[in-house]
């Protein structure tokens, strides 16, 4: 007895600096932030933060441009979540074959990864300018198709989806490095009795590959997923929100309100109200693995 | 015997630090955002001003654009971080003196700098609640930039080459309509104009316009204007420009897309600050460039705006400071400097008074006669986003002109717009 309890006195007290650390750079931040969403509290015109219960909770709902930062984020999620986990499974299925030159292309396709977001929207910011930028004279001069021109991040249509090509341009190399793993970890006898039973590629595909990368696509999608919610470098730095509010996201929203209007209080609830979603989805991630081990 | 040896050390020890903190003196934290560092010759200056006071040290550091909030933080906390910061414009200074964070500088503004040898329009963005609280560090004003020769093959030059201004927003059509060039199939090879809709621009861009064609910002109930039928006439005229492909729209993206276009001849005219002109005249050459008034600017003036300096309570070279904002950052090389190099002008008369007999700066101070600032608001950034939201939308075409200041009138009913 005497011994179990002095071995956990001794965890303790190895985990003690660790906590410490995350009690001061994490719980403590979130604690307070949690409490201000509760409060009316603009930076500079407060004295202090005044508890106003879920008022702030009720404000959401009825605030156009909060519904359209959701409105948003959900549509940029719907264009950046299927299709940064279709490329980046078709770009591992390919890397995972034995072709020469190979591990060449695995680490081109790694390179977006280390190129800051803020820097890839400068420099998407003039590959879609519509006078100059080199997207449309492919279209319109080499592809002679000026009909799909596009003046990309001032038009309504166009803005936010080319945002989304941005972040798919960004995060795919990492998804595929997660696929690759996946695929890396089937083994070998399963494609090999499946060749002898006479499966072919497609087969293959829809009855090995897939489902054992169930556990790579769960993770994938999840992340994907919490990366859509949380969109907001290339926002500010190629649209700024606009045109209009076509580009307007959540985060985007929560700063502009912290940092532009002093609304700490409000501010701190859409970025609970992000937080939350994620965390939503990341709980919902864990049950889903917890049952999968089951 | 030991006692005594420790007791010397201690002395020889306090004697060292006080001989060196002597030999110190004073150190002048100054902290700006990034830009200046760049376009201001701030090291000069701190060259000039320690030959007058050699004891005196400069501690220079950097900051983003408009990075207020790091700085009312430490401020607010009593903390010593910088005795003067070259950061944002007036408006956040209100937000700092609501705090009651900053010093002001009436005791400075005496003799060859009293208040009426500063540039009106400037000092009074700078004045809270009858107070100067800041230093306008780059005043500009709204105005047009056009381009000579473009103008001369229009035909809307005079005898003597220089671009005859519109009187009108239908004569100004018409210009734009000369100027602009568009290829077989329709589509525009050089704009007539690009105006600077963009977030950073809007709200000066659409008052320069209502000044200039009504003389005044505010409507009949005293109330900022976004109900005339100047204010009408104007969204219409920008309309009109952008359905008819004789407006670009690249500011609606990039702030930095009006003077991209006139660099690369895809605009001949730019609706955005004065200053502007001496930064594409490096591209295109200046003889080739003209500051234009907007219609009736002449008469009635249009919007200035200027960024600008603070020295917080919590500096503790307060004099120092003060010193070095009128010895060195309003000397006159200081100012003709940035005249010469961006275009920018800093808040006393003088140095603009001296280059009367150019063309640039008579057309400027000319405009300047009548030209006004925009109020101090609580809700300023707010109005920006409501203005720009509303007139980008506009120039999608996504919505008519009167349904445009409609929703402007509507959305900022509830907001603080102090006059």
């Amino acid at each position: 007895m005497r011994k179990k309890i002095s071995t956990t006195f001794n965890s303790l007290l190895f985990m003690f600096p660790s906590l410490i650390i995350i009690g001061i750079f994490l719980l403590y931040p979130l604690i307070t932030s949690a409490y201000l969403s509760f409060t009316d509290y603009n930076f500079v015109y407060s004295i202090k933060p005044v508890f106003t219960g879920l008022v702030n909770f009720r404000s959401l709902f009825s605030d156009t441009y909060f519904l359209i930062a959701l409105r948003n984020t959900i549509n940029y999620t719907i264009v950046f979540f299927p299709l940064t986990i279709l490329i980046s499974f078709l770009l591992a299925l390919l890397l995972n074959s034995k072709t020469r030159g190979v591990s060449f292309f695995q680490a081109t396709l790694l390179l977006p990864i280390v190129v800051p977001l803020s820097l890839a929207g400068v420099m998407f910011t003039w590959i879609f300018a519509e006078d100059f930028g080199i997207l449309n004279y492919i279209l319109g001069d080499i592809l002679k198709l000026p009909q799909i021109t596009h003046f990309w991040l001032a038009e309504k249509e166009t803005a936010l989806n080319s945002l989304a090509a941005v972040g798919i341009w960004k995060y795919f190399g990492f998804c595929v490095i997660l696929f690759l793993a996946g695929l890396k970890a089937i083994p070998i006898e399963i494609y090999e009795s499946a060749e002898i039973d006479g499966a072919n590629s497609l087969q293959r595909l829809i009855y090995i590959i897939i489902p054992n990368l169930r556990g790579s696509f769960l993770l994938v999608g999840i992340w994907t997923i919490i990366q859509a919610i949380k969109v907001y470098d290339q926002v500010v730095v190629m649209t700024k929100g606009g045109p209009g509010n076509s580009t307007l996201v959540l985060y985007l929203y929560a700063w502009k309100n912290a940092f532009e209007y002093f609304e700490m209080g409000y501010a701190q609830t859409v970025a609970l109200f992000v937080g939350a979603l994620a965390f939503i989805i990341s709980a919902l991630f864990n049950l889903f693995i917890k049952s999968e081990r089951k | 015997m030991f006692k005594r040896f420790v007791v010397i050390l201690i002395i020889i020890m306090l004697l060292g630090i006080a001989i060196t903190s002597l030999s110190y003196g004073k150190e002048l934290k100054i902290i700006a955002e990034a830009w200046y560092f760049d376009k201001y010759p701030l090291e000069k200056a701190a060259e000039n001003f320690i030959k007058d006071h050699p004891d005196v040290t400069f501690e220079w550091s950097k900051t983003g654009d408009f990075e207020v909030a790091p700085l009312m933080l430490a401020w607010s906390r009593d903390n010593y971080i910088t005795d003067i910061a070259i950061v944002a414009t007036p408006a956040e200074a209100v937000a700092f003196q609501a705090k009651g964070l900053l010093v002001d500088f009436e005791d400075i503004l005496k003799g060859e700098y009293a208040k009426d040898k500063w540039l009106e329009g400037f000092l009074s963005d700078c004045t809270i609640n009858g107070k100067v609280y800041a230093i306008p560090t780059d005043g500009e004003i709204m105005t047009l930039i056009a381009r000579k020769d473009y103008a001369s093959e229009a035909g809307l030059t005079d005898a003597n080459g220089n671009i005859i201004p519109p009187r009108t927003l239908d004569d100004f059509y018409n210009y734009l309509k000369k100027l602009t060039i568009k290829d077989a199939s329709g589509k525009t090879i050089r704009y007539g104009m690009d105006v600077n809709w963009s977030r950073e621009y809007m709200i000066l861009t659409y008052f320069s316009g209502i000044q200039a064609l009504r003389g005044t910002i505010y409507d009949e109930n005293n109330d900022l204007d976004f109900s005339s039928k100047e204010a009408l006439n104007l969204l219409s005229f920008w309309r009109r420009g952008v359905e008819e492909g004789l407006i670009s729209t690249s500011s609606l993206v990039d702030h930095s897309g009006p003077r991209n276009s006139m660099k690369s001849g895809l605009a001949a005219i730019m609706w955005e600050d004065h200053a502007r002109v001496v930064e594409v005249g490096k591209v295109v050459g200046h003889d080739k460039l003209e500051i234009m008034p907007i219609p009736d600017a002449l008469t009635n003036g249009t919007i200035s705006y200027c960024m600008s300096l603070m020295i917080p309570k919590t500096a503790q070279n307060i004099e120092l400071a003060k010193a070095f904002v009128l010895e060195q950052f309003n000397a006159d090389w200081f100012a003709h400097y940035l005249m010469d190099n961006w275009g920018k002008l800093l808040g006393l008369k003088k140095p603009l008074e001296a280059r009367k007999n150019e063309l640039v700066w008579k057309t400027v101070s000319e405009i300047l006669e009548n030209t006004v600032s925009l109020p101090h608001m609580v809700d300023h950034a707010r109005l920006v986003d409501i203005v720009t939201t509303e007139i980008q939308n506009m120039l999608k075409l996504e919505q008519t002109p009167e349904e445009t200041l409609a929703n402007i009138r509507q959305k900022s009913a509830n907001l603080d717009l102090i006059k």
